[in-house]
């Protein structure tokens, strides 16, 4: 039987995976006006978000709120907080992971590569 | 040629495990996603089947934790086949021709590689293992199939941009020759697709096969004709099967995404001349002011759900599906695209078409939220309450609006009456706002000729404010 949760060592940078992202999401909604290129970018961050909170039990996913970014974060713009989140992710070995995890790191490589090349 | 000593990832003289080698197999995996381009689509499609090979090899090294190898392989060997017609398909065809493989894939290679010749040479698959080993022959299983998934989807990324390049005249002499036949392409994109939907099927991934499909055809109005009907329909029906608050608020984000192709194309469609000027003008406006809205109300959204954001299925299939629709339109590079790229992509007219019939159901959605806003079983992160109540003039209860313990334990709780009161408040704005963009997005029926001297003496037809409540056109507007 696979296992299908997030292994506890992981689960602190899973929080700030998604951290990154939802800041990407939020921050790509407020700044529409000045940097529409971005908007899509941010849709799909919120979109990967919802698959890698899915993975969280209620337990954790009550805690996201209280995951604090780094304080350059927020200088940081949209392609700057998706890449950060895949860099961070990088650090997870994948056999703490559930194989549903795979979708998860798949989409968010697509994002950082949309962020840099379009 | 690059160095594909697996050795050079790891420090000198260390000599790594196999768990260590399956993890930088991945890792390599994972490092080609983010770095597609058409340029390396010929030496990637060239390498690809090695590293199929060399994870069926890794796989197959494995001792089984039963009795029978059979259905073990079956997963990894499916892929195989697939990737080994794959290869005939390339000879046959003699695209890409003989050249350099690609050297992300050549370290996948040597890292698989050299794990299969490690656990060969302390064991023979068929083999019985310990029963307390069975979870690691699990976990090196769904490490050597995600290091093929990783990479096979990088090949068709790969690919697929290889595809643009090609159908483009201004990219396509900027790949190398010599260079494959577009048909050739795009059915090396469809059977590397389906060795992708294997791998991904193994590790128990729910993937929209028709988005994917979707990817695969050339440029068409009719895809975003297509993704913009499949997202009313899945949209208006998640709003009707008690949505959560993150469910709204993905909506009002791909409504908002959805306002910035329609600025775009409405752009497009002024410089073609299918808009006058001032028509363009006032639909940009209306976009803009009704970004605006939405954009506040998103910002309560987001302080009353938090960072806790599960989907409908149904939205996230549609919201991929719409967003890739747009970003094929409207987007060049990491910017959005110009009016002239624009016209060259799609028939403006019918993008346009679509881009107002979108907007007019986008009232119909912008009402749903509203409705969905003041369901009394709506439930919000008791933080995010607590901090737009305390805003309120409302007069407060002795206790609070949100009681204590659920404040520190940041709990899903019914929206206090503060909250209900402010998001009716921005739900409505937004749907007013949303009603003006549908209505500023059609243009202005040429005026009647006037008979000369019938004596009427009201305003001139031009000083009329836009119409603010023309909308859903029979046959149009989606059905409730």
């Amino acid at each position: 039987m696979r296992n299908q949760a997030i292994h506890e060592q992981a689960v602190p940078v899973w929080m700030e995976v998604i951290a990154l992202l939802t800041e990407a999401a939020d921050l790509g909604s407020t700044q529409i006006g000045r940097r529409p290129q971005h908007s899509s970018l941010a849709l799909g961050a919120e979109l990967v978000a919802g698959k890698a909170v899915a993975l969280l039990d209620e337990a954790d996913r009550a805690r996201l709120d209280e995951v604090a970014l780094p304080a350059a974060a927020a200088a940081w713009s949209v392609p700057d907080l998706v890449a950060e989140a895949e860099r961070v992710l990088r650090g997870v070995s994948f056999d703490l992971l559930p194989p549903a995890a795979s979708e998860v790191v798949i989409d968010l490589g697509d994002l950082v590569w949309e962020a840099t090349h379009g | 040629m690059a160095d594909t000593d697996p050795g050079r990832s790891f420090a000198a003289g260390y000599a790594p495990t196999v768990g260590e080698l399956l993890r930088e197999a991945d890792l390599q995996a994972r490092r080609m996603l983010a770095d597609i381009d058409a340029a390396t689509a010929p030496a990637r499609v060239r390498a690809w089947g090695e590293v199929v090979e060399a994870g069926a090899q890794a796989w197959r090294a494995i001792p089984t934790s039963g009795p029978g190898r059979g259905a073990v392989d079956d997963d990894i060997n499916t892929v195989h086949d697939v990737a080994k017609g794959i290869h005939q398909l390339i000879v046959q065809r003699g695209w890409p021709g003989a050249g350099a493989p690609d050297p992300d894939a050549e370290l996948i290679v040597a890292h698989l590689t050299r794990a299969a010749d490690m656990v060969q040479a302390r064991h023979r698959p068929h083999e019985p293992i310990r029963p307390d080993a069975s979870g690691d022959v699990e976990a090196a299983q769904t490490w050597i199939m995600h290091s093929v998934l990783a990479a096979t989807h990088a090949v068709r990324r790969s690919l697929e941009q290889y595809e643009r390049a090609l159908t483009s005249s201004r990219d396509r002499s900027r790949l190398p020759g010599p260079t494959g036949e577009l048909a050739h392409v795009r059915e090396l994109i469809r059977r590397i697709d389906v060795a992708e939907g294997l791998a991904r099927g193994y590790l128990d991934l729910r993937w929209p096969a028709t988005a994917r499909g979707e990817q695969l055809h050339p440029l068409q109005p009719t895809m975003l004709e297509t993704a913009i009907n499949v997202w009313q329909t899945n949209a208006a029906r998640a709003l009707s099967s008690s949505p959560s608050l993150a469910d709204l608020a993905l909506v009002v984000r791909t409504q908002l995404d959805g306002a910035v192709f329609a600025s775009a194309v409405g752009g497009a469609a002024t410089h073609a001349g299918l808009l006058t000027h001032l028509e363009g003008v006032r639909m940009q406006r209306a976009l803009t002011t009704f970004e605006g809205s939405s954009g506040d109300l998103l910002k309560t959204l987001t302080l009353l759900s938090g960072r806790d954001r599960t989907f409908q299925a149904r939205l996230v299939e549609a919201s991929t599906q719409l967003r890739m629709a747009y970003r094929q339109i409207a987007h060049d590079g990491t910017s959005l695209a110009s009016s002239d790229t624009l016209r060259q992509r799609v028939d403006i007219g019918r993008a346009l078409t679509a881009v107002q019939r979108a907007l007019v159901a986008g009232v119909d959605l912008a009402w749903r939220i509203h409705d969905a806003a003041r369901d009394p079983s709506l439930r919000v992160r008791a933080q995010g309450a607590h901090r737009i109540a305390a805003r309120s003039h409302q007069p407060r209860p002795s206790a609070g609006w949100v009681e204590a313990g659920d404040l520190v334990h940041n709990r899903l709780i019914p929206a206090p009456p503060p909250v209900r009161y402010t998001m009716r408040g921005l739900t409505q704005e937004m749907t007013d706002r949303a009603i003006d963009a549908a209505a500023a997005s059609y243009s202005t029926p040429p005026r009647p000729q006037r008979p000369a001297g019938d004596g009427l003496t009201g305003r001139p037809h031009h000083d009329r404010p836009p119409p603010t409540t023309r909308l859903d056109p029979p046959g149009h507007g989606p059905s409730r």
